[in-house]
């Protein structure tokens, strides 16, 4: 039996999202209930192998494989043989010696999951690859944003922030425009990689460009080294230019919904008044990443075979 | 068994501008004769080789074999018999070994490897500055006595006034300066080239700004100072264009390209992040193949280079960023230029002299040469023929060679160094 992976929105049709997205929100109304589980994985065994540090994305796994009844097993890189020298090959052949269904890994350079399935007999789940993509994430923006405008076709998304630097934005731009949105990257050119518009984007270094007419803003974090690196001079001329506030929210349009990954800098990308503000969506985010990443999970377990 | 003759193959000797069907006739090491073909008399010492190419053996300007200090990745030992398996006569070691080469002790270790008779010869390359380490001058004199035939960090001098000094007293001492071209500021922790595919794939690169930075200045120093500059490995357009102004000038300068920059793109990483293809410097866009190929068709590039540089397989499986960078190419070198041959991007005679006159005129040194009285340095090979590349067939040690597993085109059949057979299939 061929393995299922889940790589990358890259490697996935629009049709293939769409089925996933329709499993997540089935999955959605296993959280309301008083009872949180189903017994659909029970008896396989999901490891979350986690290189890199994470508390919403791996508390996320972890909960969507006991929701589904699975058995779990959390890896971390800083408490594994890794650091007594370990290659990441040797330690996931360790962990596949048990036998599990799925591996979820999470891992700073870009191509390790790829590399994985290749060596590995499980199911791969990429929780995030270097800049390269964060698949999941990527689907609970669809998710959320699916939900709360009916449809992504047509909207205008804007994507403000680190995108050289960021999965996450690479994946939203890959999913939204497969599924027909209109995508704008913005950011100082220090951030803006050389053709990400071959992603499925345009590009603007203006802020009020990109939010002019905006059905969602996505707002991205600002990671202290890239200061060290001098992409842009200072934080405060970083919030002046490019942070979101109530004031250059008001270039986009009315209830344009506001969207974050986490975690936030208050006052560097994002005002308080913004992030919770009545337009912010950023929980909404975070509840619908079970519901994705129970749909990815019982997806690459074998369920839905179309 | 001596070889005495090799009857009925197409000669081909770029230097003389030589291309026609001869005898070639061996004695003492030297080649006696070149004769119409058919007229060598039979002998036991006699081969005959009508479907193949004789010309003068190869030269390569950029190989690692690890030795000393990291021998586990080839040796010297694997790695000349690799070379002469490629039809490289000679080949020109990197200083950047553990230790490093710098001292006339060391430099005059690696010319006593090839003493085996018939072993391709080993041609050191000593460092520019002590260690490498771009702050004090080697004494270049006593490293030219130990057998240096040029001098190089092959790594980024940052201190331009120093690198100017260098390339002043190393134009007394009588050997051409080889600069690596590449600004390590600029490159920072890229792992191949910048532009839309590290992009997509989320990893660091290295613009090409990196290499042109470096390119002009080279010829900037060898224009001021006269002194004979070695600019390579180059990989981009921008580069190529420099070089040809600079020649246009009557600069000093010779240049030299990695082959597998005149067969791969960078979207050959995208296809599944394989580290084999992780190299330095970094495989870039088609504008620059391009570009590379036609330098090398017009000779603005003066020579191909193997690069050379083998890996063990836990060097090459691991994450993308991590690997380290090279491929190991002496077996197949002249199947990768003969395939671009086929392609019409230049002819046989430009890919033989990019393999042999090219080099040696880089190293200022006079070209082997198939005339009577020259050293008998010569390769035969069977251009159609296909041979099946496999690590175990492979004389190379590393486990990096992208075409495992594949027939390639060409089969060399004799290396002769001096005359002796360095490697044979006949």
């Amino acid at each position: 039996m061929a393995r299922r992976h889940l790589l990358g929105l890259g490697d996935l049709s629009a049709g293939e999202i769409v089925r996933l997205l329709d499993l997540a929100a089935s999955f959605q109304s296993i959280a309301e209930r008083s009872v949180k589980k189903v017994p659909t994985l029970r008896g396989r065994a999901v490891i979350n192998l986690f290189m890199e540090a994470s508390t919403r994305t791996r508390s996320s796994f972890e909960l969507a494989a006991k929701r589904l009844s699975a058995d779990t097993l959390n890896i971390s890189g800083g408490a594994s043989s890794v650091v007594k020298g370990e290659t990441l090959l040797d330690t996931a052949r360790n962990l596949a010696a048990y036998r599990p269904d799925i591996i979820v890994v999470r891992h700073r350079h870009a191509g390790a999951p790829l590399m994985l399935s290749r060596h590995i007999d499980a199911s791969i789940v990429n929780a995030g690859d270097g800049a390269r993509e964060h698949p999941t994430q990527g689907l609970l923006d669809l998710l959320t944003v699916r939900q709360r405008l009916r449809k992504i076709e047509g909207i205008k998304l804007a994507i403000i922030g680190d995108i050289a630097h960021s999965r996450v934005a690479r994946s939203a731009i890959i999913g939204f425009s497969k599924l027909g949105a209109q995508v704008v990257v913005c950011g100082p050119s220090t951030m803006l990689p050389p053709g990400i518009e071959m992603l499925g984007c345009t590009r603007t270094t203006d802020r009020s460009e990109a939010l002019a007419g905006a059905d969602v803003v996505m707002m991205l974090r600002i990671q202290k080294e890239r200061l060290a690196e001098q992409l842009f001079p200072t934080d405060r001329e970083y919030a002046q230019r490019y942070g979101l506030d109530a004031v250059s929210l008001r270039g986009a349009k009315p209830g344009c919904l506001v969207m974050h990954p986490g975690p936030i800098n208050r006052g560097v990308e994002i005002t308080s008044e913004v992030a919770d503000g009545p337009t912010s969506i950023i929980l909404e985010q975070v509840r619908n990443g079970l519901a994705a990443r129970m749909a990815v999970l019982y997806y690459c377990a074998g369920g839905e075979r179309s | 068994m001596s070889i005495d003759g090799l009857r009925g193959a197409r000669v081909i000797c770029p230097a003389s501008g030589l291309d026609a069907r001869r005898d070639v006739a061996l004695q003492g090491g030297r080649i006696k004769g070149l004769l119409p073909p058919g007229t060598l008399p039979d002998g036991p010492g006699i081969l005959d080789v009508p479907q193949s190419v004789i010309c003068p053996a190869f030269v390569d300007l950029h190989v690692d074999f690890g030795a000393p200090g990291a021998e586990w990745r080839e040796g010297m030992e694997r790695g000349l018999k690799a070379a002469a398996m490629g039809g490289f006569g000679a080949i020109v070691h990197t200083p950047a070994t553990h230790p490093v080469n710098d001292t006339a002790a060391l430099c005059g270790w690696f010319g006593a490897q090839s003493a085996a008779a018939g072993a391709t010869r080993v041609l050191p390359m000593a460092a520019l500055t002590e260690g490498r380490s771009g702050a004090r001058l080697t004494e270049m004199f006593e490293l030219r006595d130990a057998g240096a035939v040029a001098f190089g960090d092959e790594r980024w001098i940052a201190d331009t006034a120093l690198l100017r000094r260098a390339v002043q007293y190393a134009a007394a001492v009588g050997r051409p300066v080889f600069e690596r071209p590449e600004d390590a500021g600029l490159a920072g922790p890229g792992v191949m080239h910048e532009g839309a595919v590290s992009t997509r794939l989320g990893l660091k690169g290295i613009p090409a700004a990196a290499e042109s930075i470096a390119v002009f200045r080279a010829v900037a120093l060898a224009e001021q100072t006269g002194a004979p500059i070695h600019i390579g490995p180059i990989s981009a357009a921008g580069s190529v264009k420099i070089i040809a102004d600079a020649k246009a000038r009557g600069v000093p300068v010779t240049a030299s390209v990695a082959v597998a920059n005149l067969v791969w793109l960078d979207t050959k990483i995208a296809e599944a992040f394989d580290p084999v293809f992780k190299i330095s410097p970094p495989l870039r866009e088609a504008a620059d193949r391009s570009a590379l190929r036609e330098g090398v068709r017009t000779g603005v590039i003066d020579a191909v280079s193997s690069g050379h540089a083998p890996w063990t397989a836990d060097e090459k499986a691991v994450e993308f960023d991590l690997a380290k960078p090279g491929m190991s190419t002496l077996e197949i070198c002249l199947s990768l230029l003969l395939d671009r041959v086929a392609e019409g991007a230049f002819d046989l005679t430009t890919a033989l002299a990019a393999l042999s006159a090219g080099g040696w005129r880089s190293l200022r040194q006079p070209a082997g040469r198939v005339e009577i009285g020259a050293r008998a340095d010569l390769v035969v090979f069977d251009p159609e023929r296909r041979t099946r590349i496999d690590p175990a067939s492979r004389a190379g040690r590393g486990q990096n060679c992208p075409a495992d597993g594949q027939a390639v085109r060409g089969e060399i059949q004799l290396t002769l160094v001096a005359g002796k057979p360095a490697f044979s299939t006949l």
